[in-house]
C-alpha cells in the first residue's frame, strides 16, 4: 500500500505531507546532535532531505515500497556525513572516521543534482519579494496567471504575465552574472 | 512586448509543454542551430527548478512550524485535562464532607443548584457554607463546613416547596416577629461571629461585607437574615412592586431584605455594612431605594441614595476583547476554542495595510562601567516616560558572544528598556548621556555617541531593511575593527578615547518577524560601506544590513553586540605606517538593542496586535481588566479608531468615567455612546478602604475556587474538542493555528488555555460571580431596592425624582426617553381588566410588565373590583396574572391591550410558570443567567464539514475583524461591476495611450515607468493622451465617486506583430 504522505505529495499537498513527515525529525535531530551538530543544522539537513524526498516522489524515481521514514533518515545521515566532511576539510583534517552509509538508492547522486538548484535558489532570493512570489505561485503552486493577476492587483492577466517575464529576465541576469564570476565561496 | 520578453515567453511555453506541435518543432529546430537559445533554455530550466526549491524550502519551514504548533496544541489539551480532574476531586471531597455532617436528601436539592448551594430543609438546621475572614487578617478561607457557625434555612416556602416545608411557617423560632420578611421568598440565615470581619455570599450572588462589631449587641453571635429578590420569578411570586411611594415606576436591578437578630430579638446595625449587588450591566442612574410601607401596607420604595460602582478587576484573560462580530461569526462557522480564535485574530496583525510601518522603538542602555576610562562616564537610569507602560522591560542578556566566548568578566551590567514610541508623539529631548530616537532621521541612536546606531531604511511589502551602523575612523587594525574619533589637533599623538571595536554577537528574532538575509559581505567580515558625513570627515561607517520580513504587525528583534574601546598613543609622527603606536584595550562592554516594529496607529482599524498587547495578565488589576472595559471594547472596535483604544490604555491612572469623556471626543459618530458610558460614573480599580480590599480579595478567592472546580462536564467538553481538533487537523485546517505559532506568542496562549475558565469552566458553575456590582453601604436594616426611575407616569414626577430621572438621558436598553420627553410627549392610556372567578383563589398577583424594562408594576384591585392603571402609550406591556389555590398555581400571560377585559386563568405547575416567566418577562440580568456556553458550543460542534474553505476563510473572517476596511481592502473590487476607467492592454506602435473614464476622477495622478524602471513622466490630466514608444508600466491613483482612494498598476506592451526573429 502506498504511503499516505506519498499520496499527498502526488496530489500536490506538499505542506500537509511535510508536516506529517516532520514526525521523523527527532531521530535525525538526535543523530546530528550526537555527531557534533546543532539543532539548527539538523533542521537544515532535514529540510534538504524533505526536498530530496519530494523530488524522488514527484519524478517517480522512488522504489515502490520505500518507507518515507527510512528514506528521510538515511538521506539525512548522508547529508550530514557530507557536511562533516566539508567541515573537516575546512579545518584541514581528513574525513576519515566517518562511518559509511548504505546508499543503495543512489541518493548521493540525487544530492549532487540538487546542488545546482540550491545555488540558483540562493541567487533567486535576490530578485525581490514580489517577483519571488509571482514565480513561486506560478512554478511551485501552479496557480493560474488569472489568479496571480488578481492576487497582485494587476488589471489584466497580460499585465501580470509581462511582470512575470520581467521577473524571469531579472532572474536570468542574476544567474548569468553569478556564472560569469569565478566561484568565491 | 519587448522581444526579450517574448523570447522568455516562448521558452516558458516550451518548458511547460503548452506549445502547439508546429511551434514546438520549429523551436527544437532552432535549439539545434542556436547555442544562445539553448543556453537560455538551460538557464530558464534552472531558474524554474530554483523557484520550485524556494517553494519547497518555504513549505518545509511552514510545515515545521505547524508541526511544532501541533505539539504545543497537544500539550495544551493535556494540561487542561489535568486541571479538570484536580478540580473535580476537590469538589468531590467537599460534597462528601457535607454529606458526612448530615446527609442531604435529594428531595431538598433542586437539580439546578446541586453544587454548593444553600438550600436546606427548614426543620433540620443544617448545612452551611460560609466564607469567613479569620481575625480580620484578610485571609479568606475556602468554603467551610461547620455545624453551628452559620446556618441557612429555607423558610415559609409555602408556594414553591409545597411538600415538606409547606407548613413550616413559623416553626423555626425567632423569625415570626420579623414583620418585614416576605413569606414567599426564601430566607437565608447566616450566623456570624461579631468579633471579626465576615464576608457572606447569598445564593443569588449578593456579597455582604460585615465588619467586626457591626451590631448593637454584646452577644458573640448574631443571625444575619437575608431575603433576596433578584430573579424575576422571585419578584413576581413574592408580589413585590417596583414603584416609589409616590407611584413612579422604577426599573429594578434587584431587591433585598437584610436584618439581624440575636436571641433577644432584632439588633440594629452599628457599623456600615457593604452590600454588592451583582449585575450583568451597569445602568446609569441606578440608586438604592429604601423600602417603606404605604398606607395600604404595600412595600414601596423611597429615599434614593447613590450607589457606588466599583470596578472589580477580573482575570483579563476571561474577558472578551474581540471585535463584536468576530466570535459569533466564528462560532457560526463552527469554531469556538479560545486558542483558535486568538490565533486567527492575531494572525490578522500581519495584513499589509495601507498605513505605514511605524518603526523603531527601543533602546539599549549601556554603561561604560569598569572600563577605566576617565571621561564620558555614563550613568544610565531606566527612563520613565510619561504614559509608557513599563511592561516590556527586558533583562539584558549578556552571557556570551555568538562564538560562545565569554566576554570579559567585567562586562557592565544594565537592563535594557524598550519603549513603544507609537504611544507618544514626541520623544524626550536629545540628551548627551541618553540614547534617543531621532524622529526626523528615524534613527535609533545608542549611547556611545553615535558610534553604534540603527536605522530602518525601507519597508515595502512587509519587509524592511534594518541597518546597523558602526562608525569610526581610519581603520588600520588587522582585524577590521575600527577606530573612532578624530585626532585632537592639540594632542595629535594621542587618539581620542572614543575608539571602538565592535563585535556583532547575535541577532535574535523575538517575535513577529524573520530574518531573510544579512548583507553577505558583512557576514564574511569584509566590505565596508562608506558614508560621507558633513561634519566628520574622518568618519567611516560600517553597515550591517538585515533584511527582515514582518509576519505580524507587532514584531521585535534583539541585536546583541559588544564594543571595546581602545586608546592609541603614537610616538613620533602620526600617519600611515609611520611612527610607533601603543594600543591599549579596555574591557569590552556588551550591549543589546531591542527594536520593535509596530504598524502605525490607524483611524481605520484596531490593530489586533495592540489588542494582543493589552489582553495580557500584565494588565490584571487595572481598569482594563474589568467587565466595564470589556463593554467599552466592543464600541472601541466599532469606532475603528486606534486612538480611542489608546486613550484607555494610556490613562490607567484615571477613573474610567473620566477617560470615557476623553474617548468620546475622539470617537466621532460614537461620541454619544462614550459620553453615556461616562454618565455611569464608573470609577477605577482601586483598593481604597478595608471593605473594598476584603471584597476584592474575596472575589479573587472565589474566582480561583471556581477555576479549581472545573466539572467533569468541562473535561469532557475539552476531550471532545480535542478529538474534534484531530479531525480538524486531518482536514488540513491547521493553517490558522500555525499562523499563531508563527505570528504571535503562542506561549501566552498556552498559558491561557491551561487556565481556560474563560467562557467555559466558570460559566457553568453555579454561583459564578458577576464581576459587575452595584455597591451599597447600609447602616439600617430593612428592605432595599436597587433601581432607577422610569418616566412612565405623567404629572407626578416629584422634585427629588427629577433629580434622579434627569440622568435618564435614555435609560439603558435603548429606551428613548428623556425627562423632557416624559413631560411633553408621553401619551397615557387608561387600562383595566378583571380576573375571572377571582374569589376562588387564595392569592392573586397581577403585574403589568413593560416588555423592555425590568420594571414590575403590581396592580392592586381597585374599589370597583377591577384592576386599573394609566399605561404609557409608548411602551408595550405584558399582563401577567398568577393565582394560587391551595398548592395549585394558575396563570395568564398576554400582551397588554387597551382593555384586557376578563382574564381567564389556566391551571399549571411551578416549573412551567417559571420557565414562561424566564422566557417572556424581562429579567434582571446577572451573569448566572447568561446562556450556558457549553451547551451553545456543543450545539455548534456539528462542524467542520467543509473541506475547501481554507483559502476563502480568511477573507470571510476579515469583515468581522476589520468592519471599517471592508471593500477598501478587497482587491477584487477592481474586477467587479462597472469599472471606473478602461485602460488599453496593447498599443500599436505609435498609437497614443489614453484612458477611457466612466467617472469624473478627482486628484488623478499617473506615473509612467519605462522598462528600465525609470520614471518617464508624471501626469495629472486624466483625459490626456501620451505617445510612448517603449513598453511601460503605469501607476494610477485617483478618488472615485465616493471620494475613495483608488489605485491601479499595469504594464502596457506594444503588440509585436511580425514573425519572431532572433536578434
Amino acid at each position: 500500500m502506498e504511503d499516505k504522505t506519498i499520496k499527498l505529495l502526488h496530489e500536490g499537498k506538499v505542506e500537509k505531507a511535510f508536516t506529517k513527515l516532520y514526525k521523523y525529525f527527532p531521530k535525525v535531530e538526535k543523530h546530528v546532535c550526537i555527531n557534533s551538530g546543532s539543532k539548527e543544522e539538523a533542521l537544515d539537513i532535514y529540510q534538504e532531505a524533505l526536498v530530496l524526498f519530494y523530488r524522488k516522489v514527484t519524478s517517480k524515481e522512488l522504489k515502490p515500497g520505500t518507507s518515507p521514514e527510512g528514506f528521510l533518515v538515511k538521506t539525512s545521515k548522508l547529508l550530514w556525513n557530507n557536511e562533516l566532511r566539508k567541515k573537516k576539510r575546512r579545518q584541514g583534517k581528513s574525513a576519515e572516521g566517518l562511518s559509511s552509509i548504505d546508499d543503495s538508492e543512489n541518493i548521493q547522486e540525487k544530492i549532487q543534482q540538487e546542488e545546482q538548484s540550491k545555488i540558483v535558489e540562493k541567487i533567486l532570493h535576490q530578485i525581490g519579494e514580489k517577483c519571488k512570489s509571482i514565480l513561486t505561485l506560478f512554478y511551485f503552486e501552479s496557480l493560474s496567471m488569472d489568479k496571480i493577476a488578481k492576487r497582485f492587483g494587476y488589471k489584466t492577466v497580460q499585465s501580470a504575465k509581462v511582470q512575470k517575464y520581467k521577473c524571469m529576465e531579472n532572474a536570468r541576469k542574476l544567474v548569468l552574472e553569478h556564472q560569469s564570476k569565478p566561484e568565491n565561496d | 512586448m519587448r522581444i526579450e520578453l517574448t523570447q522568455i515567453e516562448r521558452i516558458e511555453n516550451y518548458l511547460l509543454g503548452t506549445m502547439s506541435t508546429g511551434d514546438k518543432n520549429e523551436f527544437e529546430k532552432e535549439l539545434n542551430s542556436n547555442p544562445e537559445l539553448r543556453s537560455q533554455l538551460d538557464i530558464q530550466t534552472q531558474i524554474a527548478e530554483g523557484i520550485r526549491r524556494i517553494g519547497l524550502t518555504t513549505t518545509a519551514q511552514k510545515s515545521y512550524k505547524k508541526y511544532k504548533a501541533k505539539l504545543l496544541w497537544t500539550k495544551v489539551i493535556v494540561g487542561l485535562g489535568i486541571a479538570a480532574i484536580v478540580g473535580g476531586t476537590i469538589f468531590a471531597v467537599l460534597n462528601t464532607a457535607a454529606n458526612e455532617k448530615e446527609p442531604l436528601t435529594e428531595a431538598n436539592l433542586e437539580p439546578a443548584t446541586s453544587t454548593h448551594d444553600y438550600v436546606v430543609e427548614a426543620d433540620k438546621e443544617e448545612t452551611v457554607v460560609v466564607d469567613s475572614l479569620e481575625d480580620g487578617t484578610g485571609l479568606i478561607e475556602g468554603p467551610q463546613i461547620t455545624d453551628k457557625e452559620v446556618q441557612s434555612s429555607t423558610e415559609f416556602n409555602t408556594a414553591e416547596n409545597n411538600n415538606s416545608s409547606a407548613n413550616s411557617s413559623g416553626s423555626t423560632s425567632g423569625l415570626e416577629d420579623l414583620d418585614e420578611l416576605n413569606p414567599y421568598l426564601e430566607t437565608e440565615i447566616f450566623t456570624v461571629s461579631t468579633d471579626r470581619d465576615t464576608v457572606l455570599e447569598s445564593k443569588d450572588g449578593l456579597v455582604l461585607y460585615l465588619p467586626d462589631d457591626a451590631f448593637e449587641t454584646s452577644s458573640k453571635e448574631v443571625d444575619v437574615i437575608l431575603q433576596t429578590a433578584i430573579k424575576t420569578e422571585d419578584i413576581l411570586y413574592a408580589g413585590l412592586n417596583t414603584k416609589t411611594l409616590d407611584g413612579v415606576p422604577l426599573q429594578t436591578a434587584g431587591m433585598f431584605y437584610l436584618t439581624a437578630k440575636n436571641s433577644r430579638g432584632e439588633v440594629a446595625l452599628k457599623r456600615e455594612i457593604v452590600v454588592d449587588i451583582p449585575t450583568a450591566e451597569i445602568k446609569s442612574g441606578m440608586e438604592l431605594f429604601r423600602g417603606e410601607r404605604s398606607e395600604n401596607n404595600e412595600l414601596l420604595w423611597t429615599n434614593p441614595r447613590p450607589l457606588e460602582k466599583p470596578l472589580i478587576p477580573m482575570d483579563i484573560l476571561t474577558l472578551d476583547f474581540y471585535p463584536p462580530n468576530y466570535e459569533p461569526s466564528m462560532n457560526a462557522w463552527g469554531f469556538s476554542e479560545k486558542d483558535f480564535l486568538d490565533s486567527m485574530y492575531y494572525s490578522f496583525s500581519n495584513q499589509n495595510y495601507e498605513s505605514d510601518l511605524n518603526t523603531l522603538i527601543a533602546y539599549s542602555n549601556g554603561d561604560f562601567d569598569g572600563s577605566g576610562m576617565t571621561s564620558r562616564r555614563v550613568n544610565y537610569e531606566s527612563y520613565s516616560f510619561a504614559n509608557v507602560l513599563p511592561n516590556r522591560i527586558v533583562e539584558r542578556d549578556r552571557s556570551t558572544t555568538r562564538s560562545g566566548r565569554k566576554l570579559d568578566g567585567r562586562v557592565s551590567t544594565g537592563t535594557m528598556n524598550s519603549y513603544d514610541i507609537s504611544r507618544f508623539g514626541t520623544i524626550m529631548n536629545k540628551s548627551e548621556n541618553q540614547p534617543y530616537i531621532d524622529m526626523t532621521s528615524k534613527r535609533i541612536k545608542t549611547v556611545s555617541n553615535d558610534s553604534v546606531w540603527f536605522k530602518v531604511r525601507s519597508n515595502i511589502n512587509n519587509t524592511a531593511i534594518l541597518e546597523c551602523y558602526i562608525q569610526g575612523t581610519n581603520s588600520d587594525l588587522p582585524n577590521a575593527h575600527f577606530l573612532y574619533g578624530a585626532p585632537n589637533p592639540a594632542t595629535p599623538n594621542i587618539e581620542d578615547e572614543g575608539m571602538l571595536t565592535l563585535f556583532l554577537s547575535d541577532l535574535n528574532i523575538t517575535e513577529g518577524c524573520r530574518l531573510l538575509r544579512i548583507d553577505k559581505k558583512v557576514r564574511k567580515g569584509k566590505g565596508w560601506d562608506w558614508e560621507a558625513r558633513d561634519n566628520e570627515q574622518y568618519a567611516e561607517v560600517r553597515k550591517y544590513e538585515f533584511l527582515i520580513e514582518f509576519t505580524s504587525a507587532f514584531s521585535q528583534l534583539k541585536l546583541n553586540y559588544a564594543y571595546q574601546r581602545r586608546q592609541v598613543t603614537y610616538k613620533g609622527d602620526r600617519g600611515f605606517g609611520n611612527g610607533r603606536k601603543k594600543v591599549r584595550f579596555f574591557s569590552p562592554v556588551e550591549d543589546s538593542v531591542l527594536i520593535t516594529f509596530w504598524r502605525d496607529d490607524s483611524k481605520d482599524f484596531i490593530n489586533p496586535a495592540s489588542v494582543k498587547t493589552i489582553w495580557d495578565r500584565k494588565f490584571n488589576e487595572t481598569n482594563l481588566a474589568t467587565k466595564a472595559f470589556e463593554e467599552r471594547m466592543e464600541w472601541i472596535h466599532e469606532s475603528c479608531d486606534q486612538r480611542v483604544l489608546d486613550v484607555y490604555i494610556n490613562n490607567l491612572n484615571l477613573p474610567l468615567h473620566t477617560v470615557d469623556s476623553m474617548a468620546a471626543r475622539r470617537a466621532g459618530d460614537l461620541e454619544e455612546k462614550f459620553y453615556l458610558f461616562g454618565a455611569r460614573g464608573e470609577g477605577q480599580v482601586e483598593l481604597e478602604d478595608e471593605a473594598s480590599k476584603e471584597l476584592t480579595q474575596y472575589y479573587k478567592k472565589r474566582r480561583e475556587e471556581i477555576i479549581n472546580s472545573v466539572s467533569e462536564e468541562q473535561a469532557n467538553f475539552w476531550k471532545e474538542q480535542d478529538s474534534l481538533d484531530r479531525d480538524f487537523d486531518s482536514k488540513s485546517n491547521m493553517n490558522q493555528l500555525t499562523n499563531l505559532a508563527a505570528a504571535s506568542d503562542f506561549k501566552g496562549n498556552v498559558d491561557r488555555s491551561g487556565f481556560s475558565e474563560g467562557n467555559i469552566a466558570t460559566q457553568n458553575v453555579q454561583g459564578e460571580r458577576s464581576s459587575r456590582v452595584y455597591r451599597a453601604r447600609i447602616n439600617i436594616s430593612g428592605w432595599f431596592n436597587c433601581d432607577n426611575v422610569v418616566g412612565m407616569v405623567g404629572g407626578i414626577l416629584t422634585a427629588p425624582l427629577i433629580g434622579v430621572g434627569a440622568i435618564a438621558v435614555g435609560v439603558a436598553n435603548g429606551v428613548k426617553n428623556t425627562v423632557e420627553r416624559v413631560k411633553e410627549e408621553i401619551r397615557y392610556k387608561d387600562w383595566s381588566a378583571t380576573v375571572k372567578d377571582e374569589g376562588d383563589y387564595d392569592r392573586v398577583n397581577l403585574y403589568l410588565v413593560p416588555t423592555h424594562l425590568t420594571s414590575y408594576l403590581k396592580i392592586n384591585k381597585g374599589p370597583a373590583g377591577n384592576y386599573t392603571y394609566e399605561i404609557n402609550g409608548d411602551y408595550d406591556y405584558k399582563t401577567l396574572v398568577m393565582a394560587w389555590r391551595g398548592s395549585e398555581i394558575y396563570y395568564s400571560l398576554c400582551n397588554t391591550k387597551k382593555n384586557d377585559g376578563e382574564l381567564e386563568l389556566a391551571l399549571s405547575d411551578d416549573e412551567t410558570v417559571k420557565s414562561i416567566i424566564r422566557q417572556e418577562i424581562p429579567n434582571v440580568r446577572t451573569l448566572t443567567e447568561n446562556v450556558d456556553y457549553v451547551t451553545l458550543s456543543q450545539a455548534n460542534n456539528q462542524r467542520k464539514k467543509e473541506n475547501d474553505w481554507r483559502k476563502e476563510f480568511r477573507e470571510k473572517v476579515k469583515p468581522a475583524i476589520f468592519p471599517c476596511l471592508v471593500g477598501e481592502n478587497n482587491i477584487n473590487d477592481n474586477f467587479s461591476g462597472k469599472e471606473d476607467v478602461i485602460v488599453p492592454e496593447y498599443l500599436e506602435s505609435n498609437e497614443p495611450f489614453e484612458l477611457k473614464w466612466n467617472i469624473d476622477p478627482k486628484d488623478f495622478k499617473m506615473e509612467l515607468i519605462g522598462s528600465n524602471g525609470e520614471l518617464i513622466a508624471t501626469v495629472t490630466d486624466p483625459n490626456g493622451s501620451w505617445s510612448i514608444e517603449d513598453d511601460f508600466e503605469y501607476r494610477i491613483t485617483y478618488l472615485n465617486r465616493n471620494n475613495e482612494q483608488k489605485s491601479m498598476v499595469g504594464n502596457i506592451v506594444h503588440e509585436y506583430r511580425g514573425k519572431f526573429a532572433l536578434p
